[in-house]
């Protein structure tokens, strides 16, 4: 698996982020999901309408411990993972595919300008 | 930090390593936590044990310094066996819990806890017996191997050498004409042996191992594998204040005898009804327990959480708590406050897994 895939955008909180139009489909990355350890929940908050960037929008818990997530962008989820509740592997195994958190519909793509390409995020991991 | 001898083979196989009671040790491999357990549980594992302390007792007042110090009668332990017990002050500290394995009247080993260690030595040096104690701990390692198939697999690599060995005995054997001590003990509710070398033999044991289908497993899969069979970690079900009735370890005092530095104590804990008590329970909702999350009934708290994590064995969140003993009812569904949410958890009897004897 390639650890920093090019065509996405990073949080500093180290969720992905890639864009169709303007849906936003979310999820932690490689280094994330290696520094948790295995995955055993995802959960999403309830109230998922009018979100702001960098809002928590759920918690993912391994094993070891347990991590806040923090949406990348503002906006409405749209849709949730659902394979997730019976295969939090994917997030170890697969985290930029199978192991997607959320698709979110954008309210602004401006604040893209707040998130970092994969060089920039594999700068700030160092 | 202190390093055990495998520690570069552990780096080679790019485990994850963590500070371990000043011990630099895997927590996992890159097979991760989830699938080393499942590896104990179906075929066999071998973790590094080597951070553990290991005391060798040798004299002629060996017996009475053992009985002094432990719940032990040394008269009825045959040799070449061992026994789970704890260290326990005379004013009722308990310090650690430990394994003696009986070689003659004249000869132990105690096996205690890397994070207890300097304490139990310690208190242990304080009793003026002439006796000779020596810490192995860094001129040996120890490996734990594992698993429904670990006996067959050290068997065939031993030349049949412990075909005959019973559950908590040991035996001193050759592996390639190396000595090592030999026990089927462990700490994971699987059959297997544990085994001390010297360190000069121990990474071509290791290695060994590995090659013959044992697979390396770290500390986090430990953990999960003693919480899931019920077995107690000090510091988490086991602390200087703890009543051992309280936590189910009554069955540690069997044989004591007038030797005994904690017996005024110990009189005093038996002849009362433990107002606490340990207790396992299982998540209905989502959500791992974790060490101090408190316990409620209807809205009272009862007890808090010992230990917790999640058991890919059952598939569900478990944890070891304890608990106001008029709430010990198998019937009962408590709440878990796990950061701000209140979770629903049934009691049940402790172990949550027990393996089907062959």
């Amino acid at each position: 698996m390639m650890e920093i895939p090019n065509e996405l955008s990073y949080s500093k909180d180290h969720e992905w982020v890639k864009i169709e139009g303007n849906i936003a489909t979310i999820g932690i990355t490689y280094h994330a999901s290696d520094s948790l350890g295995d995955v055993v929940y995802v959960d999403v908050i309830t109230s998922r309408d009018n979100l702001n960037q960098f809002d928590k929008f759920g918690e993912i818990e391994s094993v070891k411990a347990v991590s806040d997530l923090y949406l990348p962008l503002g906006g409405k989820i749209m849709e949730i993972n659902e394979d997730l509740n019976n295969n939090p592997q994917y997030i170890n195994d697969d985290c930029y595919n199978k192991g997607w958190i959320i698709k979110l519909e954008v309210n602004n793509l401006d604040e893209m300008k707040n998130l970092l390409n994969a060089e920039e995020y594999k700068k700030n991991l160092e | 930090m202190n390093k055990t001898t495998l520690n570069n083979q552990h780096k080679l196989l790019n485990a994850k390593m963590v500070d371990f009671a000043n011990w630099e040790m895997p927590i996992s491999y890159p097979t991760g936590i989830i699938k080393e357990t499942l590896l104990v549980r179906n075929q066999a594992g071998v973790f590094d044990v080597s951070h553990m302390g290991r005391l060798e007792v040798i004299g002629e007042n060996a017996k009475i310094f053992i009985e002094t110090l432990f719940p032990i009668n040394v008269n009825e332990l045959k040799n070449n066996s061992a026994k789970y017990t704890l260290l326990i002050t005379d004013k009722g500290e308990v310090l650690d819990d430990a394994i003696i394995y009986k070689f003659n009247e004249n000869k132990f080993l105690i096996i205690i806890n890397a994070s207890r260690s300097e304490i139990d030595i310690k208190w242990i040096k304080s009793f003026k017996y002439k006796v000779e104690i020596n810490d192995l701990t860094n001129s040996t390692s120890m490996l734990a191997v594992q698993g429904p198939e670990a006996l067959n697999i050290i068997k065939k690599l031993t030349g049949n050498a412990i075909d005959d060995l019973k559950r908590y005995k040991f035996k001193e054997i050759s592996i390639d004409r190396y000595s090592a001590f030999v026990t089927r003990t462990g700490y994971t509710g699987e059959d297997g042996v544990e085994i001390i070398t010297n360190n000069d033999n121990v990474e071509s044991l290791w290695n060994k191992l590995l090659k013959n289908n044992i697979f390396p497993c770290g500390l986090g899969s430990r953990d999960i594998l003693r919480l899931e069979a019920g077995l107690h970690l000090y510091g988490h079900e086991i602390n200087p204040s703890s009543n051992p009735i309280e936590i189910r370890l009554k069955r540690v005092f069997k044989t004591t005898t007038d030797n005994y530095i904690a017996k005024d104590y110990l009189r005093t804990i038996m002849g009362n009804e433990p107002k606490k008590i340990m207790v396992g329970l299982i998540m209905k909702d989502r959500g791992i327990p974790r060490e101090d999350c408190e316990i409620e009934l209807n809205s009272e708290k009862i007890g808090y959480v010992t230990s917790g994590t999640h058991s890919p064995t059952i598939n569900k969140s478990i944890a070891i708590g304890i608990i106001n003993k008029q709430f010990d009812n198998v019937n009962n569904t408590v709440k878990i406050k796990i950061r701000e949410k209140n979770l629903e958890a049934n009691i049940i009897k402790l172990p949550f897994y027990r393996r089907s004897e062959k």
